[in-house]
């Protein structure tokens, strides 16, 4: 390709003018048609007007794939193949089985199972470390040593009916009870409180007398 | 020679505590709650109620030739109007609003947790020290240590204690099942290198020398009943001052010990009241009423422990 050529081809891809004569040789020139596309291309990308589909050949090979494309026949029993779909198309669990064999199905299910693992994994632990904590803030049998304004609560040992006709006189005798079981509370506090010197008085006066062997009684 | 001799009676002196870690860690958190100035808020954490506590402590070491240290301790509730406690040495003052001071002898304050003062060589008869993991707990690494009881019926305590210092943040009693009875938490901490305001003021302070002496044990009158089982490992106290109650007659009353618990056992005239237990953090409270008199056992057992044992009343 001469640079002459390219010249008046350059030219008339500027909108100038051109001959007949050179309009028969680009009609009948291929090399030439080659070049006045690749002209008309670059004027595009400098005046920023790019088409959006770059390739201009992609008909023309999509055409030679589709004869080269093998061509599959289908098989007589295609129809048998294809009706349990048929006859049960709103079961989404029969489509699930059908398709349960296949790879992406493995590796979901895979997926979720070890997910679920985790998550109950995570969630005993949890419970786990959240059970000591539990014990003090759920309703225990417990005896107020302060009460404020409630009454403590038994345990199953006890039995107490409570009937709303004597509801004030068990009120009055559920304080009276409290009252006594603080009493002896603090009657605990004050042994143990004297424990030490209870025990130093003792040795002291026994060291004094000869040993008395302690019997378990009152006083 | 008579290095050998020394090595030999160390190793029978300290058999167990050399060997186990557990109970190093231990005579450290001991060590640490004894020697320490310090200036501590602690919580009771019990199934409904919460309280808290300033505890100071320090070690007064006197001038002069003898190396004379004096303990001083402070207990001061910080939610509610109660009884101020003061430890000087082996006196222990208890100080209500409207009653006058009560002199006792004591060597550490019976409020405080009894296991952090007690007797390690006593603690390890009743107890195993496992030690667990280390968490972080106000701030701090604490180092997990287990004391689990020897006797299933016995609550075990688990401690977390400083890494650094081995001073207990936390004690929790715990059941057979490991539920959570009580818990003594450190919510806030100050070791200081000398003594605080408050514990010098005290150490001067004008308080009564001498306790009460307490009546003679000899003059107990006998009574109608008696104590016929101990649980296990537990052994009766004597008492000396009969308890009073202000209203009702006191029948009888023990009070056993296994060296660091102690259970109660009193017995008064019925009231005509069914059987009834409450607990109080790791305290059962039974009331069982039998015949004219009804029996009541407070200590740190489980109910069937306390049921036994008034039935054995008589």
């Amino acid at each position: 390709m001469s640079s002459e050529k390219q010249d008046w081809l350059s030219a008339a891809s500027d909108n100038q003018g051109i001959s007949a004569q050179q309009l028969d040789s680009l009609l009948q020139d291929p090399d030439l048609q080659q070049q006045w596309l690749r002209y008309q291309m670059i004027g595009s990308v400098i005046r920023q007007e790019l088409p959006e589909q770059l390739d201009t050949d992609f008909t023309s090979r999509f055409e030679l794939l589709l004869e080269q494309e093998e061509t599959h026949q289908l098989q007589t029993d295609a129809a048998l193949a294809l009706q349990p779909v048929l006859v049960t198309p709103a079961s989404g669990w029969s489509r699930f089985k059908a398709s349960a064999n296949k790879p992406w199905v493995k590796t979901v299910m895979q997926g979720a199972i070890a997910a679920s693992v985790a998550l109950v994994a995570v969630i005993g632990v949890q419970q786990n470390q959240q059970a000591p904590d539990d014990a003090l803030t759920s309703p225990l049998p417990v005896l107020q040593t302060r009460p404020i304004g409630g009454v403590a609560t038994p345990v199953s040992l006890s039995q107490s009916t409570v009937d709303s006709r004597f509801a004030a006189q068990e009120q009055q005798l559920k304080l009276e009870q409290q009252r006594r079981l603080q009493e002896l509370m603090q009657a605990r506090q004050q042994q143990i409180r004297l424990m030490e010197q209870t025990a130093a008085q003792r040795k002291a006066a026994e060291s004094a007398k000869p040993a008395v062997e302690q019997q378990p009684h009152g006083n | 020679m008579p290095a050998l001799f020394w090595c030999v009676v160390l190793l029978l002196a300290f058999p167990a505590a050399a060997t186990n870690d557990g109970w190093l860690q231990f005579e450290r958190s001991q060590h640490a709650v004894r020697q320490f100035n310090f200036d501590l808020t602690f919580v009771q954490v019990r199934a409904n109620q919460i309280n808290t506590f300033r505890w100071l402590h320090g070690v007064h070491q006197a001038e002069g030739a003898l190396p004379i240290t004096t303990e001083l301790e402070q207990l001061i509730p910080q939610d509610l109007a109660g009884t101020d406690t003061f430890r000087r040495g082996d006196r222990v003052y208890y100080s209500m609003p409207d009653s006058p001071m009560q002199v006792t002898v004591n060597h550490y304050i019976k409020e405080l947790p009894a296991i952090l003062f007690h007797d390690q060589l006593e603690i390890m008869k009743l107890y195993d020290a496992v030690p667990g993991s280390s968490t972080s707990l106000s701030g701090r690494t604490a180092q997990l240590l287990r004391l689990t009881a020897l006797a299933g019926s016995r609550f075990s305590y688990w401690l977390w204690l400083d890494a650094e210092s081995g001073f207990p943040l936390r004690v929790d009693t715990v059941d057979a099942d490991n539920q959570v009875l009580e818990r003594w938490m450190v919510v806030h901490l100050q070791v200081t290198p000398g003594l605080s305001a408050e514990l010098v003021q005290l150490m001067s302070a004008e308080l009564p020398a001498d306790p009460v002496m307490l009546p003679d044990a000899t003059p107990q009158h006998s009574s109608n009943f008696s104590l016929n089982w101990l649980p296990e490992g537990y052994r009766l106290l004597s008492q000396q001052l009969p308890v009073v109650t202000h209203n009702g007659k006191m029948l009888a009353s023990w009070l056993l010990s296994d060296g660091l618990h102690q259970v109660s056992v009193f017995v008064q005239p019925s009231a005509g009241v069914p059987v009834q237990a409450y607990r109080d953090g790791a305290t059962t409270i039974l009331v069982q009423p039998k015949q004219q008199v009804d029996v009541t056992v407070i200590g740190p057992l489980d109910v069937e422990l306390a049921r036994r044992l008034a039935d054995s009343v008589q």
